[in-house]
């Protein structure tokens, strides 16, 4: 039963073609079929190509040359998109008839009769106004336009902003404007908001360097910026290995101190317990033995008498208490000095620590804000070693590079955060050995 | 009782926001948040408690002040943001269709934005930006010397770069300079303007790279916004000294004979030509009306403004010592007047042309080196010729070649050095800064202190030449030097120098005269040996010191402690200065033997 399917499939159908109706019914023509329907399609569409001459068939593409130019060079014509295409009328379709045609404004005579005469050359006193008044317009327009369009090209500055007439310039384009027009559009100055003009950070804009870098410092000077860079970088180690060091001591949460901390101190001591095996027992007992409350017997239950009794002493206290506190405060009448001494003191206390805090913020002033996510970098200081020293100005080779000191100088004056840039960070290029040009190496 | 009060509803959770919270408010992206945060100087705060101010949260924020972000939200060019946020998306668009008419249109009518009203509103007068000037003027400095780089616009460098020149020029003709230091960083100048003090740093004129790490974005903000500020505050400083602005030359006959002698080699257009000449800052800037303000009158006004800080007495000490103050710095402003400079071409030119011309002395160079040459190498006239370079052929015995140091050092002294420290191939003196003030008791540097030397007009160690005046050396112990004196000194140095300048042409003349004035100085040197004077002081030291001790032990407890602590700080302090002189002295001596012990191996 199995082994029938596949001998229907391997076997190839016998089919006796001797009779006519058997060889029509069986024989395969597909490929004359294909080819005649092919031969009958090229008569249709203008003859066979076969009989055809060399010259219908093909065509000189004179314009391969230009095709290949057009390719390269950069501009091209617009590129219309499909949606676009889309949009556009179609030209089959004719155009929609208005549904409310409109008969075309009949003109006045009176308007017909000036038009007569413009196009004849002779214009009315009234357009005339207008148009001067356009042109005059459109001219200033130009002007400023041109003006401002040139200062922002060049940058030059072609008013005194700090001048009498400079407020009027900058209200309103070159035009003078008065009060109720700034209000109405919205045009008036804000006020500023406290604290605006203050200064971020008490430090100087530009840090004098010390005498050490000079391009040729004094032998004394030069060994003081040494020094310094010395201490600076020393306690920069200092710290790092500090850090380090916290860093290898293994952490452990304060539970985990506490149990270690235990078997430290009770290695030794239940040895025997714990050959036993006892110990796992306790602790088993220990977790579970939460106790409850002891019962109440007949002694110990609170009666109502009792609670009243309880709630009478405890008011009794209260009051024992209030008269006492009256007392004390009848009688601070005989100690006003000393109270006016206390109050002397504390006042003392208060200004040393409005002293102090104020001190401090004195000494946190030059200190750079925290105001970002990352610490402020300091820049190391500029040096050039003994060795490096050339003592000549054509020889010299600066160090630093001003664009980072002004970077940082912000920073510190709090102007803008600190951050990582991890963009400028990245290197430009990557480099590689290619396998063909290895260096050969001996 | 009244509903409860929500935690983080008032107080500093609402006084301070983050930075996220305002962006989102005021509809921006992050770049535009800065860019706007940068031109309007609203600048990011720490809260006095960041918990509070972060609703509980623990993360560490940025936070703004409400207030300002609320000022932030009415600022006009806000829409200019938004509108060229449009633009670029529509440019974008018209690129990627390849419409290139449009294109054109669009980038016609680009939204520009203007920050005039802004810098007004930052800097409401003109002594607030004066004030300000370092940022802006080394930002600027920082930028012109910077290479041409694709996150910059293209404009920026070459505006920086005029807009310094311009001010450099303003300082040359109001004679602004005051200080000149050359660091390793930079060079930092000091000057001062209107009454303020200015300091800005210029980098060395090297095209090293740009350090990759620094947002470009952010810094070329700052500069849009100093450069705009630098604008305004030249037009105005220019209006101040009567000058054209832009500037302009005033081609006088002797400059217009330079030109000629340039214009056979043309090198440029005649616009670019004409910058490029303010750009040398060789020449004169022209002034607006022809009538120079007569001097005379404003001396007269300088006077009566004395006479009225003074009460109306005019022999009072402090109007004299204001004068000869004044004298002082007349003569310092033209402290170069006279000398004739040649820059060669190793020496940096745009720094030595500034310095020198900001103390009235002529500049020129090579006229291959760079425009704006006003005289030639040939020139008898030449006093100086400024040179870098250890083998140099000395064509010209009218002139003195020196180092470039030289220069930086006679203006940092407020006097003409001698020159024959800075001769080329010579072991320049070390280059000191002139930011440094010693206090009282403090340790002068051998250098220092010869320098100081000279500025009050002692002469010490081989340079003696002449020493008109006896009592010099007697007034040296002197403590109360008069200013008038100090002046006179000043003066006579300053003659001699230039009398020597002349003298120099004739040489014989001159050996005869020194001969003479040996001579001369060898008597004087014997007549002033006096010990009168010195036990004088000696004995009135010593009165003061028992004076001194007397009153010590009147002193109440709570002073003496004071007082006691006092003398300890100056006893450490005069200890520091008496090991660091000794080490110096032991510094020199081994010095010295190596020297020697050189000299004789290589004699051997």
């Amino acid at each position: 039963m199995e082994e029938q399917p596949k001998a229907t499939t391997t076997k190839r159908k016998r089919v006796a073609k001797n009779r006519k109706k058997a060889w029509r019914k069986h024989s395969n023509i597909q490929d004359v079929e294909e080819f005649l329907e092919e031969q009958r399609q090229q008569m249709r569409t203008g003859g066979l190509a076969s009989e055809k001459s060399d010259q219908d068939l093909f065509f000189e593409d004179k314009d391969a040359g230009k095709l290949i130019r057009t390719k390269s060079g950069k501009k091209r014509g617009p590129i219309q998109l499909k949606v676009d295409r889309r949009l556009r009328p179609d030209p089959r379709v004719p155009p929609v008839p208005k549904a409310f045609p409109r008969k075309n404004k009949r003109s006045s005579k009176r308007i017909l009769e000036m038009r007569a005469k413009e196009s004849q050359g002779v214009i009315g006193a009234n357009k005339q106004r207008r148009l001067k008044q356009s042109e005059e317009q459109r001219s200033l327009y130009q002007e400023t336009r041109q003006k401002e369009k040139k200062r922002q090209e060049v940058g030059q500055a072609t008013y005194d902003i700090w001048g009498e007439d400079a407020t009027k310039v900058i209200k309103k384009g070159g035009i003078e404007a008065d009060e109720h027009f700034l209000r109405e559009t919205k045009k008036k100055p804000k006020k500023l908001p406290p604290r605006y003009q203050d200064k971020p950070s008490k430090l100087p804009a530009v840090e004098i360097i010390a005498p050490g870098a000079s391009y040729n410092p004094s032998l004394e000077d030069h060994q003081d910026l040494v020094n310094a860079t010395y201490e600076i970088e020393l306690k920069k180690q200092k710290d790092e290995e500090r850090l380090e060091r916290w860093h290898k001591i293994p952490k452990l949460s304060a539970k985990q101190v506490q149990e270690t901390y235990i078997d430290e101190m009770s290695a030794g001591l239940f040895a025997e317990e714990a050959d036993q095996g006892v110990e796992p027992e306790t602790t088993k007992g220990e977790a579970e033995g939460v106790l409850p409350n002891p019962p109440t017997t007949f002694e110990n239950r609170k009666t109502k008498k009792r609670k009243r009794k309880e709630k009478e002493l405890k008011e009794k206290e209260k009051q024992v208490k209030a008269e006492k506190l009256q007392r004390i405060r009848q009688n601070e009448v005989y100690r006003l000095r000393s109270i006016a001494k206390e109050i002397s003191e504390k006042d003392a206390q208060f200004e040393a620590e409005r002293m102090k805090r104020e001190q401090r913020q004195k000494e946190m002033e030059n200190v750079p804000r925290a105001v970002g996510h990352h610490k402020l970098e300091e820049e190391p200081m500029v040096i050039k070693l003994s060795d490096e020293l050339v003592g000549s100005l054509r020889e010299l080779k600066p160090e630093g590079h001003l664009l980072r000191d002004r970077y940082k100088s912000f920073q510190k004056r709090n102007i803008i955060e600190a951050r990582t840039w991890k963009r400028g960070q990245k290197a430009q290029y990557k480099e590689y050995e290619k396998k063909s040009h290895k260096e050969i190496t001996a | 009782m009244g509903r409860e009060k929500k935690k983080f509803t008032s107080g500093t959770a609402t006084n301070f926001i983050t930075r996220a919270s305002a962006v989102k408010k005021l509809q921006l992206s992050l770049v535009d948040f800065r860019r706007l945060c940068i031109l309007k100087g609203v600048y990011p705060v720490q809260p006095s408690n960041p918990a509070k101010a972060n609703k509980g949260k623990r993360a560490m924020r940025t936070f703004y002040r409400s207030k300002d972000i609320l000022f932030l939200s009415h600022e006009p060019i806000i829409y200019k943001f938004r509108a060229h946020k449009i633009f670029a998306r529509k440019v974008k668009t018209a690129k990627k269709k390849r419409e290139w008419g449009r294109l054109d249109r669009l980038e016609d009518n680009k939204p520009v934005y203007n920050v005039d009203h802004i810098v007004k509103e930052r800097y409401p007068t003109f002594v607030d930006a004066l004030r300000d000037l370092d940022d802006p003027l080394t930002m600027c400095a920082t930028f012109a010397a910077m290479r041409k780089n694709a996150k910059l616009e293209s404009k920026l460098i070459p505006l920086c770069s005029r807009l310094m020149v311009e001010f450099m020029n303003f300082v040359i003709a109001s004679r602004a300079l005051r200080k000149v230091f050359l660091s390793i960083k930079g060079i930092y100048y000091q000057g001062e303007i209107q009454g303020q003090t200015v300091t800005w740093i210029v980098p060395y004129s090297f095209n090293y790279s740009r350090p990759r790490d620094i947002d470009l974005r952010i810094m070329s903000t700052f500069v849009e916004f100093y450069s705009n500020l630098l604008g305004f505050i030249n037009f105005r400083l220019y209006a101040s000294i009567n000058l054209h602005y832009p500037p302009k030359l005033s081609l006088t006959e002797k400059s217009r004979t330079s030109t000629q002698l340039e214009n056979e080699s043309n090198f440029c257009m005649d616009k670019e030509e004409e910058e490029e000449r303010v750009a040398a800052l060789t020449h004169d800037l022209a002034k607006v009306s022809k009538e120079p303000i007569t001097e005379e009158e404003d001396e007269e006004v300088n006077l009566q403004d004395e006479e009225l800080m003074a009460g109306g007495s005019l022999d009072s000490e402090a109007v004299q010592e204001a004068r000869a103050e004044q004298d002082k710095e007349a003569k310092f402003k033209t402290l170069f007047e006279g000398c004739k400079f040649f820059l060669s071409r190793e020496v940096p030119r745009e720094m030595l042309t500034f310095v020198i011309r900001c103390f009235g002395g002529q500049v020129s160079w090579d006229k291959t080196m760079f425009i704006g040459a006003t005289y030639d190498v040939k020139d008898e006239s030449i006093t100086h010729q400024i040179v870098d370079r250890p083998q140099q052929r000395k064509e010209y015995l009218s002139r003195y070649y020196i180092q470039p140091q030289w220069v930086i050092d006679s203006v940092n002294a407020r006097l003409l050095l001698p020159v024959e420290e800075y001769f080329p191939g010579v072991v320049l003196p070390p280059h000191l800064s002139p930011f440094v003030q010693e206090k009282e008791g403090d340790y002068i540097p051998p250098e220092k202190q010869t320098l100081l030397d000279r500025q009050m007009g002692i002469q010490t160690g081989k340079n003696t030449e002449e020493d008109d005046d006896n009592d010099d050396e007697d007034d040296d112990d002197d403590k109360e030097v008069s200013e008038d004196e100090e002046e006179s000194h000043l003066a006579e140095a300053e003659e001699k120098h230039l009398s020597q300048l002349a003298k120099k042409q004739d040489r014989k003349e001159q050996k005869h005269d020194k001969k003479q004035k040996t001579a001369e100085s060898s008597r004087l040197s014997v007549e002033a040996g006096q010990v009168q004077p010195v036990n004088v002081i000696y004995e009135a030291e010593k009165e003061a010191r028992m004076e001194r001790s007397l009153q010590e032990m009147m002193m109440t407890k709570k002073r003496k402690r004071l007082y006691q602590k006092l003398m300890k700080k100056r006893k450490t302090k005069q200890k520091q200065v008496r090991k660091l002189t000794n080490r110096r002295e032991q510094y020199e001596k081994d010095q010295k033997m190596s020297k020697t012990k050189k000299q004789k191996s290589t004699g051997k």
